[in-house]
């Protein structure tokens, strides 16, 4: 049984620098008015790139600062894809979002394909190529010095978001732009070791930009903040670029950060499904960054960037974030949806740019067929490593727990769902017929998870006050064993979801939804048995996952005996969030 | 895989049943009561025919007679498909419902609840048995023999499945939910027919599925009896006690259980076999009071079968193999009380049949344990035995030819793994006299 059909994207056709395109024409049209020469940016503040401590340990969420002090979770990045899931707190999500533009991020902006572009075509900067490489800083300095760099990036943002942000680029007070990619989470500092970028940070903030606090987000008023929204936006799809390393020219890659799917060699480099490979690449864990020189104008024209991918096992948990964020961010860009921004997308951002979600598909494909997935025993595995030869090593055979796969279920589901139309999409023929077919492979993957979930996870639960006789379900580390570990009131809420979600959009079933609805029971009864929330001393994802649990079914089956009580929770945790949000605002 | 491959179902009980009749007859040792110690010079010629009723009922393990539909009834529900009992198709197939339940021994679970109906395995059995023999006397009261049964033995199968089959309906409470194969193999098994069993038992390489009939000899008997203590005729007043001893081999000339055939059974034991008898008797006057005794053991020998992974009937026919084969002894006693009057002789029998277990192994891994679990057999029977003869009536000139026959009814009352042995049967036996008869 395959999961999902091999190669998908192989004949995809990606247009060349699309992603550039996004901000070609403003820096453009941002060029000195006096000198005419390009504008170059200068590394993150106070950061060195040739420290020693630029390739030490990425901790941001050990170095908070204080909007991210505010939260009790322990990881903010999983607190930020239970923030989009919910789709709630779009004021909060806003502020998150927002908050980026005061941090540096761990890549130049010099090296940004969009920005880089720009510094090599421009004419007056010809001259460059007949200067000896040592001399770099000594000419560059006379075209152009980094404040001047900077304040042309910004000018060119400025113009670029102004399409769609009138009123914000017009008001007198605007913050100052950069471009630099792979910025710390909201609500952590640039941590001192420096250019360090880890993927799951990676997805969690796109998660937040891409959910209904980002720039679409019919809830959100025009303020100080909105364009923001939109610069952050920009510069993900910036970033996503050079992840893949899709903004070279003259046959030249630029970036690149997948690594292969074997994980045997840590080359972290291109991937690209318009031209032939050997090998499906993805990207995953942590990769440090070393620079060969300081001067951004060398970077622009030599490059220099190197990285290095931290070797490690790769948990499904992170992959399933990549691919969930990935359909969302098909989701928000595909034509189909652009509502009322369908005639500024394509100044504001490239038409085609939808296209970046697709990209992940073949290591989707790749990883779960066999990787992740052991068809034969059914086992869906919490972590793939580098040191398996023909299989999976036994010491990364572990079963993946129930809040990974239901993080799986939903990225399966929404890929199921940005899939199941494709007419919209501006694709080859052939990579449309593949796309078409894919919905039925991932169907299948989506039903093995939620038979893994029903049959190894949930089990009936007792009623600890003893004043219900219903059958009511709980989610349990291991269904087999039910007297040990009872997951927390979380994993059950996000269980809930997804298989609430699954039954209602991907796989309606009789018996499915009769343990849905028994797992929900469960939910109530556990909320009932211990209904508190603290924000000083509890995280606050349960919450948001409570919420969006209790919001979904109760929409999906309002009949429901239990939905009248599910209510309930709604509309307490909503008042917990809503408190929450006032007070992190403040 | 074809459509149906690999769905099985459990002939065991049936094959058993049937498998005892080979047993039975190569068992069947006491040849020298055909025609007992024939006089010095003198060929007894003896011919008779068998009759067994229809093989329609059997005796269980627990020595209950069971009617062979009956006993040969499946019920394909969940449970027993997750055994295997459906064949490994339908296994699977529980198997994958079984996935969904984290209590899959609840019985409101998916599992528990599927039924797609009960299989009646019927079959029947017709049997007549011809045996010819002649036993040649010798001096001093020796007698040897030769007897060649012949068997016509038809087997015939049916199948019916009856009952509820909720298939369908397990599918529509999965609805989407389930996988693209499990809607597929629950709507194929919601219209599961007895055609489709068959299907299956023939793609695993098995003929002989609906009926097969043998009709030959089975295991050729050879042997040796005399009077160890010669019975005194000329008085009647007081006890008159005799034994009669014999030794006699069995020659593997039966038919043996073909793995290939579904539905036969062995008629042989295919193997030589050595055995003893004594027949002690007291009599006084006309009456009798007497026991016949006698056991055979078989050499070990090498045997064509499929060896089950588990307890699967149909086996598929890679797992055909030569399996070293140890039969297990088999012995019987016989009570019996005679009444002899001119030409009439009655005689009343007691008779207890026994089969020892038999050994089984090869280089294969398997079951084998399956194989042999039905090998002890065990009969309790009686026997009513009529002769009328005309020897008497020779020796005084008073009949031109000696003759004998034997008109008998045997009815099995109790049996373990037995078939349901119960018979009537009339026999011929002529003495002619040879050259070496002394005058």
């Amino acid at each position: 049984m395959r999961i999902l059909p091999r190669t998908i994207l192989t004949a995809l056709f990606f247009s060349a620098g699309v992603l550039g395109a996004c901000l070609r024409k403003p820096l453009v049209a941002g060029k000195s008015p006096q000198t005419g020469a390009p504008v170059i940016a200068t590394t993150p503040s106070g950061v060195s790139p040739d420290s020693p401590a630029a390739l030490g340990q990425y901790t941001p969420t050990t170095e908070r600062n204080a909007l991210g002090a505010k939260f009790q979770d322990t990881s903010l990045a999983d607190l930020y894809i239970s923030l989009a899931a919910c789709d709630c707190l779009p004021k909060l999500q806003t502020k998150l979002i927002t908050s980026l533009n005061a941090e540096r991020g761990a890549l130049p902006q010099a090296l940004m394909p969009a920005v880089r572009r720009e510094i090599l075509g421009n004419s007056k900067l010809k001259i460059l190529e007949i200067v000896p490489r040592p001399l770099d800083d000594l000419v560059g300095g006379i075209f152009a010095d980094e404040q001047t760099v900077a304040k042309e990036i910004n000018t060119g943002l400025v113009d670029k978001i102004k399409l769609a942000e009138a009123r914000w680029a017009a008001a007198e007070s605007l913050p100052l732009l950069q471009l630099d990619g792979f910025p710390p989470l909201p609500g952590t500092r640039v941590a001192s070791s420096g250019r360090s970028v880890r993927m799951i940070d990676v997805w969690s903030r796109w998660s937040l930009i891409l959910s209904q606090g980002g720039p679409w987000s019919s809830e959100r008023s025009v303020s100080n903040d909105s364009g923001l929204l939109w610069h952050e936006l920009l510069r993900s799809l910036a970033e996503g670029e050079y992840l893949f390393g899709l903004g070279g020219s003259d046959g030249k890659s630029w970036g690149g950060m997948t690594v292969p799917v074997d994980l045997q060699i840590n080359n972290p480099g291109p991937f690209d499904p318009r031209t032939s490979y050997s090998q499906v690449r993805f990207l995953t864990g942590q990769l440090d960054l070393t620079l060969s020189s300081n001067n951004s104008l060398s970077l622009a024209r030599f490059g220099g960037d190197r990285w290095s991918w931290r070797e490690s096992n790769v948990p499904l948990a992170e992959q399933a974030a990549q691919w969930w964020v990935a359909a969302r961010a098909l989701n928000r860009l595909r034509p189909l949806n652009r509502g009322e921004f369908t005639t500024l997308f394509p100044s504001l951002i490239p038409d085609n740019s939808y296209q970046l979600s697709l990209l992940v598909l073949p290591s989707l494909d790749a990883l779960l067929s066999g990787r992740f997935i052991d068809e034969v025993s059914r086992l869906i595995r919490a972590y793939i490593s580098g040191a398996q030869v023909g299989g999976v090593a036994p010491s990364v055979r572990e079963r993946a727990d129930a809040q990974t796969q239901s993080l799986l279920l939903m990225a399966m589901s929404a890929w199921i769902k940005e899939l199941s139309t494709t007419s919209d999409l501006s694709v080859s023929s052939e990579t449309a017929a593949q796309l078409r077919s894919a919905p039925r492979s991932l169907l299948r993957g989506a039903q093995l998870i939620v038979q893994n979930l029903l049959g190894q996870t949930l089990a009936p639960r007792q009623d600890t006050n003893g004043q219900s006789t219903d059958l009511v379900f709980s989610v349990f580390a291991n269904s087999a064993d039910t007297s040990q570990t009872e997951l927390s009131i979380r994993d059950h809420a996000q269980v809930l979801h997804a298989l609430v979600s699954a039954e209602k959009n991907l796989m309606p079933s009789p018996y499915l939804r009769a343990r849905v609805i028994q797992l929900a029971a469960g939910l109530l009864q556990r909320w009932q048995e211990a209904r508190s929330f603290d924000p000083s001393k509890d995280p606050l994802a349960p919450v948001l996952w409570l919420k969006a649990a209790a919001e979904l079914f109760v929409a999906t089956y309002p009949e429901a005996t239990v939905s009248a009580s599910l209510k309930g929770i709604s509309a307490e945790t909503d008042s917990w969030l809503r408190s929450f949000e006032e007070a992190a605002l403040r | 895989m074809k459509k149906h491959a690999r769905w099985k179902f459990q002939l065991r009980i049936f094959r058993a049943v049937f498998a005892l009749t080979g047993t039975f007859f190569a068992s069947k040792k006491a040849l020298a009561q055909y025609a007992g110690v024939v006089p010095e010079g003198v060929l007894a010629v003896i011919g008779a025919h068998r009759s067994y009723q229809d093989q329609t009922n059997t005796w269980n393990a627990n020595g209950i007679r069971t009617p062979l539909t009956s006993k040969a009834r499946l019920s394909f529900d969940g449970q027993h498909l997750l055994q295997g009992e459906g064949g490994a198709r339908l296994q699977s197939l529980a198997e994958e419902l079984r996935r969904y339940e984290p209590q899959p021994d609840n019985p409101n679970s998916l599992v528990r609840r599927l039924n797609l109906g009960t299989l009646n395995v019927g079959g029947s059995g017709k049997l007549n048995i011809q045996y010819f023999g002649f036993a040649l006397g010798l001096p001093a009261r020796q007698t040897v023999y030769v007897a060649a049964p012949i068997v016509d033995l038809q087997v015939r199968t049916n199948f019916t499945l009856t009952g509820a089959n909720n298939a369908s309906a397990i599918k529509d409470e999965l609805g989407a939910l389930a996988y693209e194969e499990l809607r597929s193999g629950l709507a194929q098994a919601a219209l599961l027919t007895e055609r489709d069993i068959k299907a299956s038992i023939e793609a695993a390489e098995y003929t002989g599925v609906d009926s097969w009939r043998y009709r030959n000899f089975a295991d050729v008997v050879i042997g040796y009896a005399t009077d160890i203590v010669e019975a005194d005729e000329t008085t009647s007043d007081e006890p008159d006690f005799s034994l009669q001893g014999e030794i006699f081999s069995t020659a593997p000339t039966g038919h043996v259980d073909n793995p290939d055939v579904l539905s036969d059974v062995s008629i042989g034991s295919g193997t030589w076999g050595f055995g003893l008898g004594l027949a002690p008797r007291i009599a006084l006057g006309p009456y009798t009071l007497g026991l016949e005794a006698n056991a055979t053991g078989y050499l070990p020998s090498r045997q064509k079968m499929r060896v089950p992974i588990a307890d699967e009937t149909i086996i598929p026919a890679n797992r055909r193999t030569t399996v070293n084969v140890k039969t297990g002894l088999s012995w019987e006693i016989t009570a019996l009380a005679e009444a002899k009057f001119d030409w009439f002789q009655p005689q009343y029998r007691f008779i207890f049949k026994r089969h020892e277990r038999d050994q089984l192994s090869g280089q294969l891994t398997g079951n084998y344990e399956q194989l042999m679990k039905s090998s002890a057999r065990t009969q309790w029977e009686h026997a009513i035995w009529i002769y009328f003869s005309t020897i008497d009536a020779f020796k005084r000139n008073e009949f031109p030819i000696p003759l004998r026959i034997k008109v008998a009814a045997n009815q099995i009352f109790k049996g373990y793994n037995s078939f349901d042995e119960s018979f009537i049967e009339l026999q011929l036996t002529s003495f002619l006299p040879t050259p070496w008869m002394p005058e």
